[in-house]
């Protein structure tokens, strides 16, 4: 097979934040071969592509992702099948735009039925257009930890032993990253409970009725996941299960609206990395803006946003890996925004690429081996910019093209659309 | 509403005895044939979408289909067949019959009532395709279908029971209810517990199931391929008789004094002849279906000499096996005359599905769902393969982009 040169203006190829000139890559097989100057890479044989005036990224990987979360299904019975297909349909809109925006590999954080398993094979098998994908199935919970409309995207265990043994089926099932969902707030009267929250001296939602996995039922999560090379996502809020979790030795940790000093003391030590995702936060206030909220729940939402911003600046600065993904479970969202957000809490426009990019990679275990930096060896996913986005964020905007594995991406025709028939050839 | 004139084609109307194509122009208001106009004829406000040289007819209806049995590669393990693998089938075959000019699909039965989800997609507008009309799960007897085919089922024993499952699947929000009343000749795969054709439901269950389901006054539909199996159904008062492969005397007169229509399904049959063994069925299965093909053709030909009225459905489990063939097939094979076949393709299956008024049919008030070809099907049923366009409800759902006026 033959390979494919492509020449561009510049190269941020993820590595170390920095951006070359006149770079080329050398691409065989969906793979990367090489890196060198114009000029230097091409033989014989070769497809030579020039993009002489384009910025050349990784691809960008969305680590908070939940593809098929029902929209158009009906949510207060989430069960019936309705809700199953519906999501599907979901999934596949949802996997499409996320590619064409950048995305050429997302972990899918949570889903009913284990759907999204399903979706990551059709997408592996080059049925349904959308970025590879890391799913988590079902998440875990603890006994009693289950809310309303989510019963069905969780399982529910006691002890270390259940939780291992869980572990070890949910793999079975596909699951390439388990998700813990480490702690709920069982208080009945949730408005209430955010006004008491609201008269702390912080806002912060650690006084409360909380159920929470234990560390050690976490411990057991963990060290069955890490044997096969698989990473363990921590959905928490307060500080204090983050701090559990992060003992509990996850890899991620997911939202992390409260912190304190003992966090980011155990995310340094760990080595684990915080996704904020800024975006579905951001994202409920310009709803609420609408006047849809309640008075409370916007206050809450508001004083909440500020923690968050100060969070990412403050574990940012104290060299925390921060890795980009969006929660996407609002309609209307997207997944630029979440780059834009954390230059907004204060990282430099390369560092938030590197979130973005090598940092995500860097936070899923074997699935993001071959993936987050343009070097060789690894995969040919990458994004063509009409200007520098290391130098000015709002480039990501002018994004001209994707690529996956080697190949530009398609344009996804409209599902929904007219269908363009051939002509007939007699 | 939005407004649209067909300008510049002859419009063929199966509604009457003999086949009606004249050049017309056809207005359009929203989802429905407004008007008929004189060829050119002004109107005020309206789009105007030139089919110059092109014959418009309404838009096909499969009255025996799978959505989530095309294309299906059998070398995967049923266990394989995830939900998601599932829908990826089900859109696609959706779109190939759009795409070939098919408006209306009835559903001929799907595991877990899957179509009547579908059906819901479509009317939240996130799925395209022909509009389903759906049975859900098949109504059969304990241990009717075969092993490995039994997931599209609901099975009973005893008239309260086949009672008990029609009402649950009225309630699930079916169109229509489907029985499974013989066993099946065709398809793949394991064990046959008893000769083609034994009858499965007894009369009592089948009669339980349509009192159900004429107090919903929903249709019944009978997957029957013996003559047993068809005089039980139609003694119980079954609405319309799939298949029906084998039929004697006795069945011809029944079906003819009932007027019940029968849904022949030639397509499928000549689709396992001809690609069967491609597809991975094995040679039996292909003589078999060649075999099967003629004692269908023979039974068609003496219930359409009776009177019968014949709908046209596929059975398809493949893409390549779509209703012009079966239409074709009706014409090529079984000796209807062109009109014969769109007439049984559009107004019976219309009948059959009790929308007659609404689709089947291009007259002022009827759904706009049109077929546009760029030659005319009287003259040779295969020029519904030259599809230039499909509008349904009004909308263009398919178009080639590359046809020209005149063309």
């Amino acid at each position: 097979m033959s390979a494919t040169v492509l020449r561009v203006a510049r190269l941020f190829d993820g590595v170390d934040g920095s951006t070359r000139e006149r770079a080329e890559l050398r691409i065989e097989d969906g793979r990367l071969r090489a890196i060198g100057d114009h000029g230097t890479l091409l033989r014989e044989g070769d497809t030579l592509v020039e993009r002489l005036d384009l910025s050349c990224t990784p691809g960008f990987l969305d680590i908070h992702t939940h593809f098929c979360y029902p929209v158009y299904g009906d949510f207060q019975r989430p069960t019936s099948t309705p809700a199953r297909l519906g999501m599907l349909a979901q999934g596949f809109a949802q996997a499409a735009s996320w590619l064409h925006q950048g995305v050429t590999a997302a972990r899918d954080v949570g889903t009913s039925f284990d759907l999204d398993i399903e979706l990551a094979e059709l997408i592996a098998a080059g049925s349904v257009p959308g970025p590879r994908l890391a799913p988590a199935g079902r998440m875990l919970t603890m006994t009693g930890g289950k809310r309303n409309a989510f019963d069905h995207m969780k399982d529910e265990v006691s002890g270390a032993v259940a939780a291992r043994r869980w572990t070890r089926e949910h793999l079975k099932r596909g699951a390439v990253v388990i998700k813990l969902y480490c702690t709920t707030l069982l208080e009945e009267d949730v408005a209430g409970y955010l006004r008491r929250a609201l008269a702390t001296p912080d806002g912060a939602p650690d006084p409360g009725r909380w159920a929470s996995l234990s560390v050690e039922e976490i411990r057991a999560v963990t060290h069955e996941a890490h044997k096969l090379g698989r990473t363990v996502a921590a959905h928490t809020a307060p500080a204090f299960g983050v701090n559990l979790a992060l003992r509990g030795g996850v890899d991620t940790v997911e939202h992390g609206s409260d912190l304190d000093t003992e966090s980011i003391a155990l995310f340094l030590e760990t080595g684990a990395t915080l996704v904020p995702t800024l975006s579905v936060s951001h994202h409920q206030i310009a709803q609420e803006d609408g006047g849809r909220a309640d008075p409370v729940f916007r206050e809450f939402s508001l004083r909440r946003w500020d923690r968050i911003r100060s969070n990412v600046r403050r574990a940012h600065e104290a060299g925390v890996r921060i890795a980009t993904g969006t929660d996407p479970v609002i309609p209307g969202m997207e997944y630029r925004s979440e780059l834009e957000l954390l230059v907004e809490c204060g990282l430099s426009p390369s560092a938030a690429l590197l979130a973005a990019t090598r940092d995500a990679a860097a936070s899923v275990g074997l699935f993001g081996e071959a993936l987050g930096t343009l070097e060789p060896g690894k995969h040919a996913d990458l994004l063509l910019f009409g200007d520098d986005p290391s130098e000015r964020i709002g480039a990501i905007r002018d994004l001209r093209e994707v690529w996956q594995a080697g190949r530009p991406v398609p344009p996804t025709p409209d599902p929904t659309g007219v269908i363009a028939l051939e002509a007939r050839h007699a | 509403m939005p407004r649209t004139v067909l300008r510049g084609a002859h419009v063929l109307d199966t509604l009457g005895d003999a086949p009606d194509l004249r050049p017309r122009d056809l207005l359009l208001e929203g989802d429905r044939v407004e008007a008929w106009l004189e060829p050119g004829e002004a109107v005020a406000d309206a789009e105007v979408l030139d089919v110059a040289g092109a014959v418009v007819m309404p838009g096909l209806i499969d009255a025996h289909f799978h959505p989530f049995l095309v294309d299906v590669d059998p070398s995967i393990p049923r266990e394989r067949h995830t939900l998601a693998f599932e829908f990826d089938h089900a859109r696609r075959a959706l779109d190939a019959w759009l795409a070939s000019g098919v408006t209306t699909v009835r559903s001929a039965g799907a595991h877990q009532n899957l179509d009547v989800e579908l059906r819901g997609l479509q009317r939240s507008g996130v799925l395209r395709g022909p509009r389903i009309v759906a049975s859900g799960y098949l109504v059969a007897m304990t241990s009717g279908l075969r092993a490995g085919n039994e997931a599209i089922s609901v099975e009973a024993t005893g008239p309260d029971d086949a009672r008990r499952v029609a009402r649950l699947q009225i309630k699930a929000g079916v169109d229509q209810v489907k029985l499974y009343t013989s066993s099946s000749v065709g398809g793949g795969g394991g064990r046959m517990m008893g000769p083609p054709g034994w009858p499965q439901l007894d009369e009592d269950e089948i009669r339980a199931v349509v009192e159900e389901a004429d107090h919903a006054n929903v249709p019944t539909l009978a997957h029957a391929t013996s003559e047993i199996a068809v005089m039980q159904c139609l003694r119980a008062g079954v609405h319309c008789i799939e298949h029906a492969t084998r039929l004697d005397d006795d069945c011809v007169a029944l079906l003819a004094e009932r007027d019940v229509p029968i849904v022949p399904t030639l397509a499928i049959g000549w689709s396992l002849a001809t690609f069967g063994v491609e597809r991975g069925f094995g040679e039996h299965i292909a003589r078999t279906a060649a075999a099967k093909q003629a004692i269908g053709i023979a039974s068609l030909q003496k219930a359409k000499a009776a009177g019968v009225r014949i709908a046209a459905g596929t059975d398809a489990d493949n893409s390549r096996c779509l209703l012009r063939e079966e239409c074709r097939l009706l014409v090529e094979d079984a000796g209807f005359s062109p009109f014969e076949a769109l007439h049984a393709a559009t107004v019976v299956n219309a009948q059959v599905l009790r929308r007659e008024g609404e689709i089947g049919g291009l007259r002022p008030g009827y759904l706009a769902d049109l077929l546009v070809l760029d030659a005319d099907p009287l003259s040779d049923i295969r020029h519904l393969a030259d599809v230039r366009g499909v509008l349904q409800g009004g909308q263009v759902r398919a178009w080639r982009k590359e046809a020209s006026a005149g063309a």
